[in-house]
């Protein structure tokens, strides 16, 4: 655990561009960084290409962090940013595949899984989870971030407030909606496919 | 099953995930793209730096070209002259009267 004069000290490095201290950070943040755009990107190598993104960004733009938030805080939110870009990024591609096919223009990047299986997912739930995350995918901006963040970051209602710089009655409002739109896809889909 | 019972096993399905891990040597792959992203960077501002030179160079040229392509006779001084070449004084109107009523 840091203390608040190694946080400080590790930041004023950071900004005076060591590299051992930015290893320091990478390896301190990679895996919550990665599991968190594996969860937007759903596919292993994007996610890293992602992950590195945002360490990128965290080192070009670090002179810019002025300690209102966390480090940590701020770097999820780099990520969050980063991955909603990621994934309107599929979605337009995706709306227009024809045209650019049309072109003969290669996808940068490689296509969406619109049938994934997380892989920290427990076998048995692996088919159950597929459906969740197509349910996952329809949800609005916001309401996507604030469930992958608290269900599956495990983030409190707190952080994610802090991560998306929202206030906690608008997480905790989100997280409701989220749940319901996510009922009401699941009913849908229960409704014609299932039972 | 009943459907609300698929539902709830459905929303509870991400719960208690096993963690997931980074591959290793996470950090040396960043590192040789940083090194990449900044030569390309460098290699970016040269050719800005280039371009930057060049339009200037154009710019400078146009300017003495237009300003003194004619080593510095201006436009009215032109027009002058040339008025003088073809509509000589002696050759105006009154002066042709003249040379006329003299015959």
């Amino acid at each position: 655990m840091q203390s608040k004069q190694d946080k400080i000290e590790l930041i004023e490095l950071l900004k005076a561009g060591n590299m051992p201290a930015f290893k320091h950070l990478v390896e301190e943040n990679q895996k919550k960084v990665f599991r968190l755009c594996l969860g937007y990107v759903k596919n292993e190598e994007e996610a890293e290409d992602l992950a590195q993104e945002v360490f990128i960004e965290v080192h070009e733009s670090i002179s810019s962090f002025h300690g209102q938030s966390s480090l940590g805080t701020w770097i999820y939110r780099i990520a969050v940013n980063k991955s909603l870009e990621r994934i309107r990024y599929y979605k337009r591609s995706k709306r227009f595949a024809w045209l650019t096919s049309l072109f003969g223009a290669e996808e940068k990047y490689s296509s969406y899984a619109y049938d994934w299986v997380h892989p920290g997912v427990k076998l048995e739930n692996a088919e159950r989870s597929k459906i969740l995350y197509k349910a996952i995918d329809s949800l609005p901006d916001k309401q996507h971030a604030t469930f992958i963040l608290h269900k599956v970051e495990g983030m409190s209602y707190k952080q994610i407030a802090e991560v998306l710089e929202l206030s906690l009655s608008a997480v905790e409002s989100l997280i409701f909606r989220a749940n319901s739109n996510l009922r009401n896809e699941l009913e849908q889909y229960y409704k014609e496919d299932k039972l | 099953m009943n459907k609300n019972e698929e539902i709830e096993k459905t929303l509870a399905s991400l719960d208690a995930m096993d963690k997931v891990h980074v591959k290793p040597f996470f950090y040396t792959r960043l590192e040789a793209r940083l090194e990449r992203k900044t030569t390309l960077s460098s290699k970016e501002n040269n050719v800005g730096w280039a371009l930057l030179i060049g339009l200037v160079i154009l710019n400078v040229g146009i300017y003495f070209n237009v300003n003194y392509k004619d080593n510095g006779i201006s436009d009215i001084q032109q027009l002058t002259e040339m008025q003088e070449q073809y509509y000589p004084v002696t050759e105006s109107y009154y002066a042709l009267i003249e040379e006329y009523e003299t015959e």
